[in-house]
């Protein structure tokens, strides 16, 4: 008799300690986030789409070195390269990475020696066709 | 205490102009109380399809934050509000399937059948002394009798969809209201014996100020809500419909309009073991004196205190095991109502 009561005592407590817990998540703050209108924020070190800098005059910094298109273990990286007549310079007349194959590992900006390939947060790639992932010159190079 | 204004005032009213105006034309008094009763029905039924979408839309939620979720959020704007009226027009516009070897027309009338006697547990619920539908002197067993019935729907169901998952549903849930359904009413039968009267009103009256069953019969006051869960198929007590096991229960071959009407009579059902708890454990319509609320207010407030425990109960326990569910109900839930019901008559020999 006495285990009996020990029995419904016991289970009794047990249900309002678990009644406890969904009570104190009820009345926390929710984790989830709601995508379209607010995003997480993004680790400054985050892997997204690649960007080429320019210097302070907007001149672009890529000498065409062609070592990112080398190391690139996807081969996703390619660009066309000449010599401007002007300064006597190497410089790219395209630069066209196909983020349709890119694993965003990285290689490529660890290896540009003049530190102007560099990923952004961006990460929304979003296209109807595969041409949509391969972006040029005009979206990569920030000025 | 009789706080006698708001809706009950409007209804008293609209009853003595629509007794007069027949009166005026001539026609038999039978005419006038049809009315006033078809009136009365039709307010209760738009009073169940609100505040069941409410529910539905309050249980999505609850669940959610118990989960740190959110819920829905989008349809209708602020949090979600209109989700369950999007999924209303969806179920509306779903194809009506009834399976080949279905016995078709016990398939058919099941959803209807299930329906009606959570509508007529309604009829004798004071939401204020005078706003009641027909106040029986025996409202409480009127109430438990009608809810009983719910089960025969559910077999119905489930035998007429010829499948073994609906079979199994039905079949639980025949084994666990009826055995449910005696711990629910003994819990309530130590109040009436305090009471001394079925009629809801009474059990009320008897509740005047702070003097609450839920007070003064705790151990009651819980095993009605352990049964009445149980009563209602809701989670811990879900076996009927258990998901994860019996696919969906005796609902499972029903889509559209029909698991519409499951749907309703479930959350139909839920409300009305909350009214019951409310009117007889924590005084019903009768609010406290320094805040003259109508008592439908305070009625509903108290409902949906119980609603919401219920579904706090949903999301925070496991499903029990079939012989573990008739084990805790048969030898836990049934003897601690005899002996709340020896402790009452015991109090009452000596006190009184």
């Amino acid at each position: 008799m006495n285990a009996y009561i020990l029995k419904i005592l016991r289970g009794f407590w047990s249900l309002l300690v678990g009644m406890k817990v969904t009570l104190k998540y009820f009345f926390k703050k929710p984790v989830t986030v709601q995508y379209p209108y607010e995003k997480r924020e993004i680790a400054p070190v985050w892997r997204g789409i690649l960007n080429q800098l320019c210097d302070a005059k907007g001149v672009e910094l890529c000498d065409g070195c062609q070592i990112c298109g080398r190391i690139c273990p996807v081969q996703c990286i390619s660009m066309e390269v000449y010599k401007d007549p002007a300064d006597n310079k190497r410089k790219t007349s395209s630069y066209i990475v196909d983020f349709g194959r890119c694993m965003f590992c990285g290689l490529c900006v660890e290896a540009c020696p003049k530190k102007c390939l560099v990923h952004t947060t961006d990460y929304v790639l979003v296209s109807y066709e595969r041409a949509g992932m391969v972006l040029g010159k005009d979206k990569l190079v920030k000025r | 205490m009789n706080i006698s204004y708001g809706l009950e005032n409007i209804w008293t009213w609209l009853i003595t102009l629509i007794d007069r105006l027949f009166c005026r034309a001539g026609l038999p008094y039978i005419f006038a109380y049809t009315l006033e009763k078809i009136i009365f029905g039709v307010a209760l039924l738009v009073f169940i399809s609100i505040s069941v979408l409410f529910l539905i839309w309050l249980e999505r939620k609850v669940s959610a934050h118990m989960q740190s979720r959110l819920g829905p959020m989008h349809v209708g704007g602020w949090h979600g509000w209109a989700q369950t009226i999007a999924d209303m027009v969806k179920l509306l516009f779903k194809e009506d399937i009834i399976p080949a070897k279905a016995d078709k027309w016990v398939h058919r009338i099941a959803p209807i059948v299930v329906f009606v006697p959570s509508l007529m547990a309604f009829l004798v619920i004071p939401f204020e002394k005078n706003l009641i539908g027909q106040d029986l002197n025996a409202g409480i067993l009127l109430i438990f009798a009608f809810s009983s019935l719910a089960v025969l729907a559910i077999i119905m169901g489930g035998w007429a969809s010829n499948n073994k998952y609906t079979l199994l549903g039905g079949i639980r849930s025949a084994a666990q209201m009826v055995s449910y359904e005696i711990p629910l009413v003994l819990s309530v039968l130590s109040v009436i014996m305090l009471v001394g009267s079925l009629k809801l009103n009474d059990i009320v009256e008897a509740q005047q100020g702070w003097h609450w069953f839920a007070f003064t019969q705790p151990l009651a006051f819980m095993l009605y809500i352990i049964a009445a869960t149980a009563e209602v198929n809701r989670t811990p007590f879900d076996l009927p419909e258990a998901e994860s096991e019996i696919v969906s229960g005796y609902n499972t071959e029903y889509s559209g309009l029909k698991y519409g009407f499951f749907m309703l009579s479930e959350f139909t059902n839920m409300l009305i073991v909350a009214l019951v708890a409310a009117t007889v454990f924590m005084g019903g319509w009768q609010g406290p004196k320094w805040l003259p609320l109508p008592g439908i207010i305070w009625l509903l407030l108290k409902t949906y205190l119980i609603v919401f425990v219920l579904m706090w109960f949903r999301w925070t326990f496991p499903r029990l095991r079939v012989d573990r569910l008739m084990d805790f109900g048969w030898k836990v839930l049934i003897p601690l109502a005899f002996v709340n019901i020896f402790l009452t008559g015991l109090f009452m020999v000596v006190f009184k």
